[in-house]
C-alpha cells in the first residue's frame, strides 16, 4: 500500500489514493471500460443471438418471435442449402489454408536470404494484407471481367486463349478464382508470421548442419521445418478460423453465384437473416458456424500450450 | 544459409524469384491504379490498351476539387471518406484507451478472473462476424441507432478490442516492473505510475496497436454494410461495394474509388510496416 | 408587480409561440430518386406544395436500396418516423399481411382513383383496400436497333420467338451484330424479372389462379428451355449474359454489340440517343409489340412504385394532401414534359402535346396494354433466390430445364398464396 516515508497529504486524498491502490479494486476499475465494452458489444450480443435462435422471429411479421426450442437447429441440419453452403465453406478453407501456408513458407524462406533491397521487399509484402477486403474483391472482379478484363487481355495477347473467357460465369472457375483472390490477399500474413519465426532460429544450427555435409534442401528439411512446426500449426489453425468467416470477397465478386457455386455458409446466413428477414433461423445458422469455429479454437488452445517453448519474443 | 557464397546462377535464380514475388504482390493493385487514370474507351478496347497515353485525372479532380463534372458519385466518395475517418478514428481511440487499461490490469495486477477473461478475449476473435451483427442490428434497430457512425464504431470496437488487449499485454509484459516500483517509492500511485512510466515506454506498442486498429476498422465491410443504409454513415468500403454493382459499367470511377479507399491503409502499412508486423506476430503467436 | 406581470406575459407568449410551431404541420416523405429525374423535379414540386399549403415537408430522397432498407427497418421497429413512404410493387403481399399501412379508400375520391391507370392501381390494392397511389410507372419495353435491321434487310421487328431466332441469326451471319440479343442473367434479383417476362410470353407463370403450381409444366419449361437455347444452341445471346447486370446488358445495346433488348426500362431510349453514353444515337426505337410464343401471349413487365401512408403516421391528413397534390394530372403532366417519365393517368396517353414531344409513347402505350406485374406472394424474396439459382444452373448447362423447373416447384409446394397452399 502506501510506501513508508511518503509525506502525508490531505486526509481525503490519502484515503482515495490508498483506496485506488488496492490491486483488486484498481484492477476492476481499469478493466471496467473494457468489460463494459466487451460485455455490451460482444457477450450480450452472443447471448442475444442464442436466444433469438430459439425463436421463430421474422422481421416482417410483427406477431412472430415465439419460442420454438431447437426447431431452427433441427431445420438447419436438414436444410440441403445450408449443408451445401457448409460444404463449400470447408472446401474453401481446405484449399486456401494449406496453399497460403505453403506459399508463405516459400516466400519467407526467400526473404530470409540476404540480398540487396531485402528490407524494401519485406515491407512491400504487406500490401495485399492492407488492402481493404472489398477493394480486393472489386479489383479481381475487374481483372477477371468477361468482356474487358486484364486477365483475358493478357492471355489473349500472349496467344494462350483465342476467345475471352467468362471466368466468373462458370461455377467451377468462379469458385477457384475467388479462392485465388483470397490466397493473394492472405498469404502475406503467413509470410510475416513464418519470417518472424525463421529469424528466431540461431544460425549456428545451420552452420552445424552444413559442416555435417547437408545441402540447402536438407538444411531446410532437418533444421528449419521441425523448429517451425509449432508456428506453422498455429498459423494454419488461425487461418482456418478466418477462412470460415469469409464474406466480403464473395459478396462483391460473385454475390454467391454463379448458380450458387460460391454461396458459402456466412453468405447463406446473411441472405437468410437480412434478405429473407428470418432472424430466428439465421441466428441458429450463425451459431452453428460458431460451433465449428469453437472446435477449431479448442484445437488452437491445445496447440499453443506446448508451443510456448519456441519463444518468438 | 548465410555466410556461404552463392553461385552466380544461384544469384540470378534468387533475384528472379524475388522479382516474381514483387510482381505478384504489386501487379494487381498497379493495374487498378492504371485503370483509375485511364479512359473508359481505353479500358473497353479489344485488344486492351495497357497504358494510357495521358493520365485521365478527371475523377480524382472531381472528388477532391468538386467542379463541373462532379456528380453524386464523387460527393458520396467524399462523404464516405469522412465517415470512414470518423468511424475508424473513433474506434481506434476507444479501443486503445480501454485496451491499454485492461492490458495494464492483466499484466500488473493479479485478479481472480484473469484466466477466464483472457480466454473470452481469445474466443471472441474466432467468432464469425455474422453472429455478432445480428443481435447488434436488432438492438440498434430498437434504439433507433441504425445508420449512425456510433453504431459502426461500436461494432468495430467489438472486433478490435480483444486484439488490442492481447497486443498491449505483450508490450506491457516486456516493461520491467522495477521501473514502476521505483516510481512508486518516489511517491506515485499505481495509477500515476501507469501514466508516467508505463505508457511512455510502451509508445511503440501503442503506435503498433493503434495503427493495426485503424487499418482493421477502415477495411471493415460486413458490419458497416449491415448497420448503415445512407450516406449518413456509409463508409468507403460500403460505397465501393455499391459501385461495383450499381455504377456497373463505369470501370474508371470504380477503380478510382478502389484506389482512394485503399490508399490510407496501404500507405500506413507501408510506412509503419515494422509496427504492423509486430502487431501481427504479437497477436497470433505470442502466448 | 409589473415586473412579474411582464415575466408571466413573456412566458405565456413564448409558450404560445412554441405551441404554434408545434402545431404547424410537418410531414416526412421518403422516396427513391427517379432515375430520369436529373433536374430535381420532385423536389421542386414538393416546394410548390409547401408554398401552396403551408405544410412543411422533410423530403428524403436516396437510392432505391437505401430507401427500402430505411422503410423496412423503421416499420419493423414500430414506425412513426415517416408519413409518406415508398411502397414497391414487390411488398404488397407482405405489407398487407402486417397491417403496417393505412388503407386509403376513405381518403381518396372515387373519380380520382378512376383516372389513374387501372393496372397500376390494382397492383397496389389488396382485398379491396387501396394501399398505395402509384408514383412511378416503370413498365419495361422492347427496344431494338432499327438501323441494324434495315441493313440486314429485315422489315419489321420479330413477333414470335421463332422470328427472333431467325432475325438474330441473319444479323450475326452478316456481321451486323455480334450478339444480337442482350439480357441480364447475373445471379441477382433482376434475373427473376427477366425469367418472369419469358414465362409470361409463353402464356404461363409460376402458378395459376387456382393455386396450382405451373412452373414444372411443359409451357414453363419451354420458356426456360428457350432461354437456354438462345444462349447455348443458337448462341444469339452474349455469352457473358450470366454475369451481366441490367446496366451492363443495356450497355451492350448502346455499344452496338446487340440489336434486341426485350425488357428495357423507359429511359433506355433517352440513353441510347445520348452521345455521351451511346454509339448508336438515333438508331434505337421502341417496338409496337413484344415477341412471344404467339401474338396473344404478348406480355411485358411493369414494376411500378407507389406512395403509402404508414398506419403509425401521426399526420395522415397532411400526408394524404401531399400524395393527392403530387399525384395529380397537372403535376404528372409537368413531369412528363420535363423528364419524359411515363404518365400515371390514363388521359395523358392521348394528350396531343405529349405525343408530339414523345412520339414513341404510342409504342409504349401499345406495349403497356399487355403489362403485367410480378407474382404477388409474401415469400417472393425467397422465391427469387431459389429461382435465380435454378435458372442459372440451367443456363450454365449443369442441369436440364426440367430439373430446374422441378426444383422451383418443389420449393413452392405447400407455400401459401392468399391463404391457399400451392399444390402440384
Amino acid at each position: 500500500m502506501a510506501a513508508p516515508g511518503r509525506p502525508r497529504r490531505a486526509n481525503g486524498q490519502d484515503v482515495l489514493t490508498r483506496w485506488l491502490d488496492e490491486p483488486q479494486r484498481l484492477a476492476v476499475l481499469l478493466l471496467l471500460p473494457t468489460l463494459l465494452l466487451v460485455f455490451g458489444v460482444l457477450l450480450y450480443p452472443i447471448l442475444h443471438t442464442f436466444v433469438l435462435s430459439l425463436t421463430d422471429t421474422h422481421l416482417a411479421r410483427p406477431d412472430s418471435g415465439g419460442f420454438v426450442g431447437i426447431d431452427n437447429y433441427l431445420a438447419a441440419a436438414r436444410d440441403p442449402e445450408f449443408r451445401a453452403s457448409m460444404g463449400r465453406t470447408f472446401y474453401f478453407a481446405l484449399l486456401t489454408v494449406p496453399i497460403e501456408v505453403f506459399l508463405g513458407l516459400l516466400i519467407a524462406l526467400l526473404l530470409n536470404q540476404p540480398f540487396r533491397g531485402r528490407g524494401f521487399v519485406r515491407g512491400l509484402i504487406i500490401l495485399p494484407w492492407a488492402l481493404p477486403y472489398i477493394v480486393n474483391g472489386v479489383m479481381w472482379k475487374w481483372i477477371l471481367n468477361a468482356n474487358y478484363g486484364a486477365f483475358n487481355a493478357l492471355l489473349s495477347q500472349l496467344g494462350i486463349i483465342d476467345r475471352y473467357q467468362i471466368w466468373l460465369g462458370d461455377p467451377a472457375t468462379a469458385f477457384h478464382f475467388v479462392i485465388f483472390a483470397s490466397i493473394w490477399k492472405e498469404t502475406p500474413v503467413a509470410v510475416i508470421l513464418l519470417l518472424a519465426a525463421l529469424q528466431g532460429i540461431p544460425t549456428e544450427l545451420y552452420e552445424a548442419a552444413r559442416v555435417d555435409g547437408a545441402n540447402a534442401f536438407q538444411r531446410v528439411w532437418s533444421v528449419t521445418l521441425p523448429l517451425l512446426r509449432p508456428v506453422i500449426a498455429v498459423t494454419m489453425v488461425v487461418k482456418t478460423v478466418w477462412a470460415l468467416k469469409e464474406f466480403d470477397l464473395i459478396y462483391v465478386m460473385t454475390g454467391g453465384g454463379p448458380a450458387n457455386a460460391t454461396n458459402v455458409a456466412t453468405f447463406y446466413t446473411y441472405l437468410t437473416t437480412f434478405k429473407f428477414l428470418k432472424f430466428g433461423y439465421g441466428a441458429a445458422l450463425a451459431f452453428i458456424i460458431v460451433l465449428f469455429s469453437l472446435v477449431i479454437a479448442y484445437v488452437y488452445v491445445r496447440l499453443i500450450s506446448p508451443a510456448k517453448s519456441v519463444g518468438s519474443r | 544459409m548465410t555466410g556461404s557464397k552463392r553461385s552466380p546462377l544461384g544469384n540470378v535464380a534468387l533475384y528472379a524469384a524475388v522479382l516474381l514475388v514483387c510482381l505478384w504482390v504489386i501487379a494487381p493493385f498497379a493495374w487498378l491504379i492504371v485503370s483509375s487514370v485511364s479512359t473508359r474507351a481505353q479500358l473497353t478496347s479489344i485488344p486492351l490498351q495497357w497504358l494510357p497515353a495521358q493520365p485521365n485525372l478527371e475523377h480524382y479532380a472531381n472528388i477532391f476539387l468538386g467542379g463541373e463534372g462532379a456528380t453524386s458519385v464523387h460527393q458520396s466518395l467524399r462523404r464516405g471518406g469522412f465517415n470512414s475517418l470518423l468511424v475508424a478514428g473513433g474506434a481506434t481511440l476507444v479501443s486503445l484507451s480501454a485496451g491499454a487499461l485492461a492490458a495494464y490490469a492483466v499484466t500488473r495486477l493479479r485478479f481472480r478472473f484473469q484466466g477466464p477473461f483472457l480466454a473470452t478475449m481469445l474466443v471472441t476473435q474466432l467468432l464469425p462476424t455474422v453472429v455478432l451483427i445480428i443481435p447488434m442490428y436488432v438492438v440498434f434497430l430498437n434504439l433507433r441507432l441504425l445508420d449512425t457512425p456510433v453504431a459502426l464504431m461500436l461494432a468495430d470496437v467489438a472486433i478490435i478490442l480483444p486484439l488490442i488487449v492481447w497486443i498491449l499485454k505483450g508490450y506491457f509484459e516486456s516493461i520491467p516492473e522495477e521501473l514502476e516500483d521505483a516510481a512508486r517509492i518516489d511517491g506515485c500511485t499505481r495509477a500515476s505510475a501507469l501514466v508516467r512510466v508505463v505508457l511512455p515506454l510502451s509508445r511503440p506498442g501503442l503506435a503498433a496497436s493503434g495503427m493495426f486498429a485503424f487499418i482493421i476498422a477502415w477495411n471493415e465491410f460486413f458490419t458497416a454494410f449491415i448497420l448503415s443504409s445512407t450516406l449518413d454513415s456509409k463508409t468507403l468500403s460500403v460505397i465501393v461495394a455499391e459501385f461495383s454493382s450499381k455504377v456497373g459499367v463505369d470501370y474508371v470511377a470504380m477503380s478510382t474509388a478502389g484506389v482512394l479507399t485503399s490508399l490510407p491503409p496501404v500507405l500506413l502499412a507501408l510506412v509503419f510496416q515494422r509496427y504492423i508486423i509486430q502487431g501481427l506476430t504479437a497477436g497470433a503467436v505470442k502466448g | 408587480m409589473t415586473r412579474r406581470l411582464f415575466a408571466w406575459t413573456t412566458a405565456t407568449l413564448m409558450i404560445a409561440a412554441l405551441a404554434a410551431t408545434a402545431f404547424a404541420q410537418q410531414i416526412t416523405v421518403i422516396m427513391p430518386r427517379h432515375e430520369m429525374d436529373l433536374v430535381g423535379m420532385w423536389e421542386r414540386q414538393t416546394e410548390q406544395f409547401e408554398e401552396e399549403t403551408g405544410i412543411d415537408v422533410e423530403f428524403i430522397q436516396m437510392s432505391w436500396d437505401e430507401v427500402a432498407n430505411k422503410v423496412l427497418t423503421d416499420l419493423a421497429a414500430g414506425g412513426g418516423t415517416y408519413d409518406v413512404i415508398e411502397f414497391d410493387n414487390g411488398w404488397v403481399s407482405q405489407f398487407a399481411a402486417t397491417g403496417w399501412l393505412e388503407p386509403l379508400n376513405d381518403y381518396a375520391d372515387p373519380a380520382y382513383l378512376d383516372a389513374l391507370l387501372p393496372g397500376l392501381l390494382s397492383t397496389f390494392s389488396n382485398d379491396g383496400d387501396v394501399l398505395g397511389i402509384p408514383w412511378n410507372n416503370d413498365t419495361r419495353f422492347f427496344f431494338y436497333n432499327e438501323r441494324m435491321l434495315n441493313e440486314a434487310g429485315i422489315d419489321t421487328p420479330p413477333r414470335t420467338w421463332d422470328e427472333v431466332v431467325e432475325q438474330a441469326t441473319v444479323l450475326q451471319e452478316q456481321g451486323i451484330a455480334e450478339s444480337p440479343v442482350t439480357d441480364y442473367w447475373n445471379q441477382e434479383w433482376a434475373l427473376a424479372n427477366s425469367f418472369a417476362f419469358y414465362l409470361y410470353s409463353f402464356g404461363t407463370s409460376y402458378f395459376d389462379d387456382a393455386a396450382n403450381i405451373t412452373i414444372d409444366e411443359p409451357q414453363a419449361v419451354a420458356a426456360l428451355q428457350f432461354m437456354v437455347d438462345m444462349l447455348r444452341e443458337h448462341e444469339i445471346v452474349t455469352r457473358s449474359a450470366v454475369t451481366l447486370s441490367q446496366e451492363a446488358a443495356a450497355d451492350l445495346l448502346y455499344r452496338g454489340t446487340s440489336a434486341f433488348f426485350f425488357q428495357g426500362p423507359p429511359v433506355t431510349k433517352n440513353y441510347a440517343d445520348d452521345p455521351a453514353r451511346s454509339q448508336v444515337v438515333d438508331e434505337v426505337v421502341a417496338a409496337e409489340w413484344l415477341p412471344a410464343v404467339d401474338a396473344d401471349t404478348q406480355a411485358t413487365l411493369t414494376l411500378p412504385e407507389a406512395f403509402a401512408i404508414p398506419a403509425s403516421s401521426r399526420n395522415k391528413d397532411a400526408a394524404w394532401r401531399y400524395i393527392e397534390y403530387m399525384i395529380s394530372p397537372e403535376r404528372d403532366r409537368e413531369r412528363a414534359v420535363a423528364l419524359g417519365s411515363l404518365p400515371l393517368f390514363t388521359a395523358l396517353y392521348t394528350d396531343p402535346d405529349l405525343l408530339r414531344q414523345y412520339p414513341f409513347w404510342e409504342q409504349f402505350g401499345a406495349q403497356s396494354a399487355v403489362a403485367r406485374p410480378l407474382p404477388q406472394v409474401e415469400w417472393y424474396d425467397e422465391l427469387v433466390q431459389t429461382t435465380i439459382v435454378q435458372v442459372q444452373r440451367a443456363l450454365l448447362g449443369s442441369q436440364t430445364a426440367q430439373e430446374s423447373a422441378d426444383n422451383i416447384a418443389a420449393f413452392m409446394e405447400g407455400r401459401e398464396v392468399e391463404g391457399t397452399p400451392l399444390s402440384r
